[in-house]
């Protein structure tokens, strides 16, 4: 049993961290990677799944045993109706294990609709939290983590229109899932920030709502008004107005692994190195100052 | 089917325009080719033809946007924009 100082601070990472990750090693105590990003997939039925492409995993595999490890994935499409797509989950379950990732997670959403012939709508489309959704979730994520065999998480979403007459709201679907699953919770702070914008309601209320007991992780980013929306656009800083959110969470959690900064690789040249240090201390610096308890770790 | 059909008309919405602008014409009329239940067609009737119109806008922009500041920055041009 060793000691670690969790939870850490890490980034999400994007082509434009390539240098960083490796000059900035001991600013990072983890890195989470899109696994979506180091293969090419032309989907089910293809002979040619996951086919991996050298220099993004190159990366991955330099960045081990160096800190941990984590996957945040984009095209598993959990709440598809007529998509639960094994053979990707078996592709992230072999990867966990060969570069040791310590959680997986993914959306609570849908990309993919069409069986056979599917249609990739290449976004993350948002589903009603009714329970015919639970119940079609519960199983899937419970066959997911079977696989997987490490923590799994689903993250809050950002969404742009509201369904009318839901049977739950989203904390209480979240809460539910939680509990039927044992799934943890990837709180996505921007999007909680964003969704509180464009609908006019209280995050902070929202954010009480919430099993915190069950966030493995943070998530913290940026974003733009744009058409009388704040867009989730993950361009430049974080966004002022979510620190704040993470001061409040951070002392409610008790399974708190990791505070994930992301942004598009477009915003380098706005960020540089300094500007990615300068939100990685800012995290750490609530963290030493708001974490309930470290944890321990075998 | 319903759940499955819900998502495919949603999809639709999302991409392609003139398809939630027909919705938003024609309301549950342009959602015949969908097995839905009255609730799923209320919820995607309603003014997501539009809403969901200015989603993907928004979504296509902001990749576009993310794209142009990228190439704008890194030539200097970052604090003009």
């Amino acid at each position: 049993m060793t000691e670690r100082p969790w939870p850490g601070v890490g980034v999400l990472f994007n082509p434009a961290l390539i240098d960083f990750v490796q000059s900035h090693a001991a600013a990072l105590d983890h890195l989470v990677v899109m696994p979506d990003r180091c293969w090419s997939d032309p989907g089910p039925g293809s002979p040619h799944r996951f086919e991996e492409l050298p220099a993004a995993v190159a990366v991955v595999e330099r960045a081990l045993g160096q800190r941990t490890l984590a996957m945040h994935c984009i095209g598993l499409s959990l709440c598809s109706a007529e998509v639960f797509d094994l053979p990707y989950v078996d592709q992230l379950a072999a990867w966990r294990r060969r570069f040791g990732c310590a959680w997986v997670s993914e959306h609570l959403s849908f990309t993919r609709v069409g069986a056979g012939h599917e249609v990739n709508a290449s976004m993350a489309l948002p589903v009603p939290y009714d329970h015919e959704v639970l119940e079609l979730l519960v199983p899937r994520v419970l066959e997911v983590q079977d696989r997987l065999g490490c923590p799994f998480l689903l993250e809050n979403n950002v969404y742009y229109i509201d369904f009318p007459e839901q049977e739950m709201g989203e904390a209480e679907f979240l809460n539910r899932l939680m509990q039927r699953t044992g799934c943890g919770l990837l709180l996505d702070l921007h999007n909680v920030y964003t969704n509180a914008v464009n609908h006019g309601f209280d995050a902070r209320r929202f954010l009480r709502s919430l099993d915190l007991d069950r966030v493995v992780e943070i998530h913290v980013a940026g974003g733009e008004p744009m058409m009388g929306f704040h867009t989730d656009s993950h361009t430049g800083p974080v966004a002022e107005g979510v620190w704040p959110f993470l001061e409040y969470v951070v002392p409610h959690t008790g399974m708190l692994r990791g505070v994930t900064f992301e942004f598009h690789e477009s915003s380098w040249p706005m960020l540089h190195d300094a500007g990615v240090l300068a939100q990685l201390e800012r995290a750490r610096g609530i963290l030493r100052d708001h974490a309930a308890r470290p944890l321990q770790v075998a | 089917m319903s759940l499955r059909d819900f998502q495919r008309a949603l999809t639709s919405l999302t991409l392609d325009v003139g398809f939630a602008n027909a919705v938003y014409a024609g309301g549950i009329d342009a959602l015949a080719a969908y097995e839905l239940s009255p609730l799923e067609a209320r919820r995607l009737e309603r003014d997501f033809g539009v809403g969901l119109d200015a989603a993907a806008l928004i979504l296509d922009l902001e990749h576009e946007v993310r794209r142009l500041k990228g190439v704008l920055r890194a030539q200097g041009l970052g604090r003009e924009i």
